[in-house]
């Protein structure tokens, strides 16, 4: 029967794609892939085309007029805002009738009459003020010269004299900007100079510094109430739940418990809230007295998983049941990773395998298998794009945040519970801002928009 | 000691936390030669961890070796594997033309690719056994992803122009929400994590109580 | 002695031998391989922005490629490198390679190689420089800010890059005309917290299809003018330097596969629909 099955299976499929085949070989003499290409061909020599009777005809054919090169009519140069005091900044309005075949150059020199040193140039449609916002200052909702921030105001930095020399704090600098057209090129009319200055404070991040201190405030707010009123409530979250029934059936069995912490590094925020939990599960191990299986992909990870594990040993008066082999560096690879973590699954068959932190490609290799072994398995992740991965091969999956607040859970701390709390609040402003941001946006008002633009 | 153990490591969390933060807003060259020297820190000490992942990584596998457990043979295996490559890179280096780069070529490409490929296979058994419409939100998700799937590859593109334009309009719209709304709640989680983490309030992950 | 009910067909089928399924995937896979038959390929409006930006920039214009995958994810994204360095250098544009997977630069070098022979005049320190691999991922990022001589003092073949004619002219990040990222993972984050949105360097992103969507917001933002996604995104990109190679072979035996998986959860959920009629049918005659 269980042939007849297999052979039924592979008629099925093989029938699939004979079909397929069959529908698609009237499709497979005809070179398909060229079609599009020809009309993007045929376009492109329209345009170079058009290019010759444009541009070259009325130079190359007839005593052409001489060429009109624009020039802005107010250049400044001044201090680059929010650095380390080694560069300056060219600013100007675009020159009337700027064409695409403009482009600008800027040199420098020491004293007002050169030695000129070309540091750069560029055409007439690059290098927007709009486009490097970041430069300059941000209050709220006011950003200093918003109105020069539309595609009307070239801006070029000066950070440097060629050859990696940087310019110098404190020394002045003496600018000039030219304008040129194929070869007919024309200089700015004054010679502008500035100093490099160096700044404490990034103007330009004071929108991150408001919400930074506000979003931290609320949540060190809620963690001070939460030691006055440590009855705090939390939604329940079915996977944290299940940790205890996943190592009581492995205590059952007798069969290790698998912990992996992600593929990441420990300065991975996925990777240290996977560590958390493993400092709670190690406790309930060493309670249950079971045995905890840890593979590391990463060597300082490695260090930070041991001490937590025999720390979870002491705490729950189980010191001598702590074995240091069992926490355990497997290789730095992602994939031989994987293969490692696979073969310890196949060959130990843990009865409960935690797969927390961050995870790429290799999610369903391991969740896979382990599902495969018969594992109960709980996953953890914020990555998201493996999230249906394990969802589908786990029989539980913290989603994003719930990784997060995992600690929290099981530890049931107050302090810990207030930080969700105040996590929370700004879940809500985020919420309101958007939905107002959204609505006003529709109206043509801006100002959230820029607000948040201005965060960037 | 006590102190180097318990309040020490909080104390240099909270420091080197704040150090930071002020950093990102000062722009001065005391702050960047502090981030640059902070970041080659970074990388020595990155460097030593490799120590004791080489010294992890032989104890376990001599262990499993001298016990004799199941499955010994490949901790053979792995340690003859890890000091071969290592005697052949510090030889030749990883070039290609070299012993090691024809080890590269020939034994880790296809055998890293085919740890890959195995996806392939697990997303067919996984998608068999578990993409099960039994709720009418499984339905959707069903839908979308078969949807999803087929309009990405040209065989969709040959059975209708539709299915493509469709899937790119899950995967920007309904699916991009999704996935933004996720995106916001993990970001401010994680300023939150850190938060507790300079503050001292968080710190199982040094391996101390609660 | 209690009589043990015999499953039914469909129990059985729904707890089929996963081998099966992999044997079946193997077929699907091979047979396209063995029997191509050019299924179309829709050239993608995030895959041509790419191909214009390069196509756009004047020559000898600075591009930087950052190689961020491992020998795993060749399949997908070795096409995709060798179609855009073939681009690059017929546009005769210059390329500062940087890799910060440690097991990418072999794949590097056996693309030059190849390449090579097709370009024997493309030189390494005039118009490319192959600056291997640097330990320390957000670091090297940020220091590549300041020099890439600095944080890579030696190419991957030795030679020292502050010497070099191309590395004279282009040393720091914000020098950088145009970026391509090949991404395997989440280095294409630090790549844009670190590098071109403090810089405002335009960059596409060439990824595997796993992580594609983590890089569509980006394209949505704007952050990334362009996405080259999977075995698909390398095909349409071959199409359009009009050198059909790998990539553009092996999209059947992807369609297929797809088409198969597509079957295979179609008939899966009929049967389990079936089989939970049945059950519940059975389940009242019991009551």
């Amino acid at each position: 029967m269980k042939n007849f099955i297999r052979l039924a299976t592979s008629v099925v499929v093989v029938l699939t794609l004979l079909l397929c085949s069959a529908a698609f070989s009237q499709e497979a003499d005809v070179e398909l892939p060229d079609e599009p290409f020809a009309a993007e061909g045929d376009e492109l020599e329209a345009l170079e085309g058009a290019d010759m009777v444009i541009g070259l005809e009325p130079v190359m054919e007839e005593a052409a007029p001489a060429v009109e090169v624009p020039l802005p009519t107010h250049v400044t140069v001044s201090d680059l805002p929010n650095d380390d005091g080694t560069g300056l900044v060219v600013e100007f309005e675009k020159a009337p009738g700027e064409t695409e075949a403009l482009t600008y150059t800027v040199s420098v020199g020491a004293g007002p009459d050169g030695p000129w040193q070309e540091i750069g140039g560029f055409p007439a449609t690059k290098k927007w003020k709009e486009e490097a916002r970041h430069y300059y200052p941000a209050f709220f909702l006011f950003q200093k010269g918003r109105a020069g921030m539309s595609k009307n105001f070239h801006m070029f930095v000066i950070q440097e004299l060629g050859d990696n020399v940087p310019l110098e704090t404190g020394v002045e600098y003496f600018v000039r900007l030219t304008a040129s057209v194929g070869d007919v090129s024309r200089n700015y009319a004054e010679i502008l100079s500035a100093t490099p200055e160096e700044q404490w404070f990034d103007t330009g991040r004071t929108n991150v510094l408001i919400f930074a201190v506000l979003f931290g405030a609320t949540i060190l707010y809620f963690i001070a109430r939460a030691r006055r009123d440590p009855n705090l409530f939390i939604r329940k979250i079915s996977g944290l739940d299940a940790v205890d029934e996943a190592i009581g059936r492995a205590t059952e069995m007798g069969r290790p418990i698998l912990y992996l912490n992600g593929i990441d590094t420990l300065a991975a925020l996925p990777t240290l809230a996977a560590l958390n939990i493993l400092g709670r599960v190690a406790r309930r191990v060493a309670n249950y007295e079971s045995s905890l299986i840890v593979p590391c992909k990463d060597p300082i990870v490695l260090t930070v998983a041991q001490e937590i594990v025999k720390a979870g040993y002491t705490d729950a008066g189980r010191p001598d049941a702590y074995n240091p082999d069992s926490i355990f560096f497997l290789t730095e690879d992602q994939f031989s990773y994987a293969a490692g973590v696979c073969g310890i699954m196949m060959r130990d068959k843990p009865a409960a395998n935690f797969l927390m932190g961050y995870y790429a490609a290799e999610s369903l290799i391991l969740a896979e298998t382990g599902a495969d072994t018969g594992a109960i398995q709980i996953a953890g992740t914020d990555a998201v794009h493996q999230l249906p991965f394990f969802v589908t091969t786990c029989d539980y999956t913290l989603i994003g945040e719930e990784l997060y607040a995992a600690s929290a859970y099981l530890s049931r701390e107050p302090l810990i519970l207030g930080s969700l709390k105040g996590q929370d609040m700004a879940k809500v402003f985020m919420m309101v801002m958007i939905i107002v941001g959204t609505l006003l946006v529709t109206f043509g008002i801006a100002f959230i928009k820029d607000f948040f633009l201005a965060l960037g | 000691m006590q102190f180097f153990r318990k309040q020490f490591p909080v104390l240099l969390a909270f420091v080197m936390g704040m150090l930071l933060f002020v950093q990102y807003f000062v722009p001065s060259k005391l702050s960047k030669g502090f981030y640059e020297g902070f970041a080659d820190w970074l990388i020595v000490i990155a460097g030593f961890a490799a120590i004791f992942a080489i010294a992890s990584l032989l104890h376990y596998h001599m262990g499993k070796i001298r016990k004799r457990v199941l499955g010994y043979g490949f901790s053979v295996i792995t340690i003859v594997a890890f000091i071969q490559m290592l005697v052949l890179g510090f030889v030749f280096h990883y070039r290609p033309g070299t012993p090691a780069g024809w080890e590269y070529q020939w034994l880790f490409v296809p055998m890293q690719a085919t740890m890959f490929a195995t996806l392939a296979f697990f997303i067919a058994s996984a998608a068999f056994r578990a993409f099960r419409a039994r709720t009418w939100e499984a339905l959707a998700l069903l839908l979308a992803g078969l949807i999803v799937m087929i309009g990405r590859v040209p065989i969709g593109e040959f059975i209708s122009p539709h299915l493509s334009t469709f899937s790119d309009w899950i995967l920007n719209n309904p699916n991009m929400a999704g996935y933004r709304g996720i995106l916001l709640g993990v970001a401010l989680a994680q300023i939150a994590i850190a938060v507790r983490i300079i503050f001292g309030i968080e710190r199982t992950y040094m391996g101390g109580g609660d | 002695m209690e009589k043990v009910q015999k499953p039914s067909f469909i129990e059985r089928f729904l707890q089929l031998d996963r081998r099966i399924i992999y044997t079946l995937v193997v077929l699907a896979v091979a047979i396209p391989l063995l029997f191509p038959m050019g299924l179309p390929i829709k050239v993608t409006s995030e895959v041509q922005s790419v191909y214009d930006t390069i196509e756009s920039l004047p020559e000898g214009s600075h591009m930087l490629l950052a190689v961020d995958y491992d020998p795993a994810s060749m399949p997908e994204l070795y096409p995709m490198m060798k179609a855009v360095m073939r681009h690059v250098i017929e546009k005769k544009h210059k390329l500062v390679i940087p890799v910060l997977w440690p097991n990418g630069p072999n794949l590097v070098a056996q693309a030059i190689e190849e390449l090579k022979v097709d370009y024997p005049d493309w030189t390494s320190g005039e118009d490319y420089v192959f600056l291997g691999y640097q330990v320390g991922t957000a670091i090297v990022i940020i220091s590549m800010g300041s020099s890439f001589s600095r944080t890579f003092p030696h190419d991957f073949y030795g030679s020292t890059t502050k010497t070099m004619p191309l590395i004279k002219e282009y040393d720091k990040f914000a020098q950088t005309d145009y970026m391509v990222m090949l991404e395997a993972g989440s280095t294409g984050d630090s790549w844009i917290i670190f590098a071109t949105e403090p810089y405002d360097v335009e960059v596409a992103a060439g990824v595997t299809a796993v992580v594609a969507p983590q890089y569509y917001p980006f394209l949505q933002a704007k952050q990334i003018n362009g996405i080259l996604g999977g075995l698909k995104g390398a095909a349409e990109y071959e199409l359009l330097i009009d050198k059909p190679a790998m990539a553009v072979s092996a999209m059947d035996s992807q369609s297929i596969v797809h088409a198969l998986i597509f079957v295979v959860i179609i008939i899966a959920n009929i049967f389990a629909f079936v089989l939970a009629g049945q059950k519940r049918r059975q389940a009242r005659e019991e009551a």
